[in-house]
């Protein structure tokens, strides 16, 4: 079986080559390693096989806790999401929880462009992004091709880090006192750089009134709907 | 506001450095990504922060879409993760799914030793692995204490692969004639080595019969649970 063995033990050979030199470099890497992690960083991004975190933020095994999912998505019934969250904020006390979408996300485009009528899980799933469309219906109306997808690239990544941000995990943890920061990066996938959104947050009200450079007028969106959640949570 | 930053002006610093260094030797690299992926693997991980996968694989941006949660659980009833599946095999046609365990697993130690009645997401989260070890209860029985993790890594690892063989996704692959492997690895902290389990599996019946190494036992188990599936669609 040829085939199904090639893939794999070109895998198997490359990671050979890999453990060993490092090993080399730094005898005691692994076996430290292996005592345990004490990540800074959660990153939530996309499982697009371009957007690699570990290379795109210059960072090493142990530095960054990771959840990828297509179309880098946060939603609170989503345990799967949530999990990585709870554990990574709550357990292992990460210091940043950066939400990272990217240019030319297939997801984001679907949420443009695939009928609702569309067979499968995928379709279900990037529901979640068809409702940041609907929010921002107005700003898409006036865009066409790449800006009309770039704009929701970075409005669904701003609308995941604020999903983030009302989730139990986070609100537990600044109800605490943790110190633990909120971001929503871009990644560019014709340059490889990465690009800020909005952050750090770390209280609801921060959320409201975060800085968003030119998506200024989404975070302002958004920040309503955080306003929202504060007037509501204020008279529990 | 230094200090909620200082993270994230270093990733950012980080990113920098790699593209520009990248662009210099290859000014087409990131222009060509930006084109498309064709990846040839997926990888289902666990969102541990020590086990990278394109570290240890030796692949580039591009090679690998990738799917990370906690204790690399792969369940039919998780749109998260059956998403993953279904864009990377049916949309992206990858050529090899890869489910990587770790040892050492915080998610799975959990299913063996965090209490049923424990608050949290996680706790729900981790059920799928509490079957796992339902499943072995005889096998764990006879192992001391400290051997009973690495066993259930394994046997997760395993069992999480035999899931992705029975998901809509590959089963529908595998029905209209697709050439997809699915192989289970396993990643030890200590040595930064990567060890087959299982796999290639490209038929239900293969998994069945899937040779796996030095847990051939764990296999004939799961093996003798596919068979059951096989019978019951030999009777619709």
């Amino acid at each position: 079986m040829s085939a199904g063995n090639d893939g794999i033990n070109k895998v198997i050979d490359n990671n050979s080559a890999w453990a060993e030199k490092v090993k080399s470099e730094n005898p005691e890497f692994f076996t430290e390693l292996a005592k345990g992690q004490t990540p800074e960083f959660l990153w939530i991004g996309c499982a697009d096989s371009r957007v690699v975190p570990n290379f795109a933020t210059g960072t090493k095994p142990g530095d960054v806790f990771c959840h990828r999912n297509v179309g880098n998505l946060v939603h609170h019934t989503d345990p799967n999401c949530m999990s990585a969250l709870e554990y990574s904020v709550l357990h292992l006390k990460v210091k940043h929880v950066i939400v990272c979408g990217h240019s030319s996300c297939g997801a984001v485009n679907a949420a443009l462009t695939l009928p609702q009528k569309s067979s499968g899980i995928v379709n279900a799933w990037i529901n979640n992004i068809r409702e940041v469309r609907n929010t921002f219906a107005a700003e898409l109306k006036k865009l066409e091709g790449p800006a009309k997808l770039q704009f929701l690239v970075e409005a669904n990544a701003i609308r995941q880090a604020f999903n983030v941000c009302t989730a139990p995990a986070i609100q537990s943890a600044w109800a605490s006192g943790q110190e633990v920061y909120v971001h929503a990066l871009i990644f560019d996938l014709a340059t490889g750089k990465l690009k800020r959104l909005a952050g750090p947050i770390s209280s609801l009200k921060q959320a409201a009134e975060a800085e968003a450079s030119q998506t200024s007028s989404m975070v302002a969106k958004i920040s309503k709907d955080l306003g929202d959640v504060l007037s509501f949570e204020a008279t529990m | 506001m230094a200090r909620p930053t200082e993270g994230i002006e270093k990733l950012l610093a980080n990113n920098n450095d790699w593209a520009s260094t990248i662009s210099a030797h290859d000014p087409n690299f990131f222009p060509e990504l930006a084109k498309g992926q064709a990846p040839e693997f997926l990888w289902i991980g666990c969102a541990d922060s020590r086990v990278v996968p394109n570290f240890a694989t030796g692949t580039k941006p591009g090679d690998v879409f990738c799917h990370r949660n906690v204790g690399n659980i792969v369940m039919h009833t998780d749109m998260n993760c059956m998403s993953a599946l279904e864009y990377s095999v049916l949309h992206l046609k990858v050529k090899h799914v890869i489910v990587c365990g770790h040892y050492g697993c915080g998610a799975v130690n959990a299913s063996l030793t965090l209490p049923q009645k424990s608050d949290g997401v996680v706790n729900c989260w981790i059920a799928h692995i509490r079957d796992v070890r339902n499943s072995y209860a005889q096998e764990l029985k006879k192992l001391d204490g400290p051997a009973k993790l690495p066993f259930m890594c394994e046997a997760n690892a395993v069992r999480q692969a035999f899931n992705v063989c029975t998901a809509p996704a590959i089963q529908s692959a595998w029905a209209s004639g697709q050439e997809v492997f699915v192989h289970a690895v396993i990643f030890d902290l200590a040595t930064g080595k990567l060890k087959r389990l299982a796999g290639p599996i490209s038929s239900l019946k293969q998994a069945a019969e899937a040779q796996a190494g030095h847990v051939q036992h764990m296999s004939d188990k799961i093996s003798k649970d596919l068979g059951d599936v096989l019978s019951f669609e030999a009777g619709m």
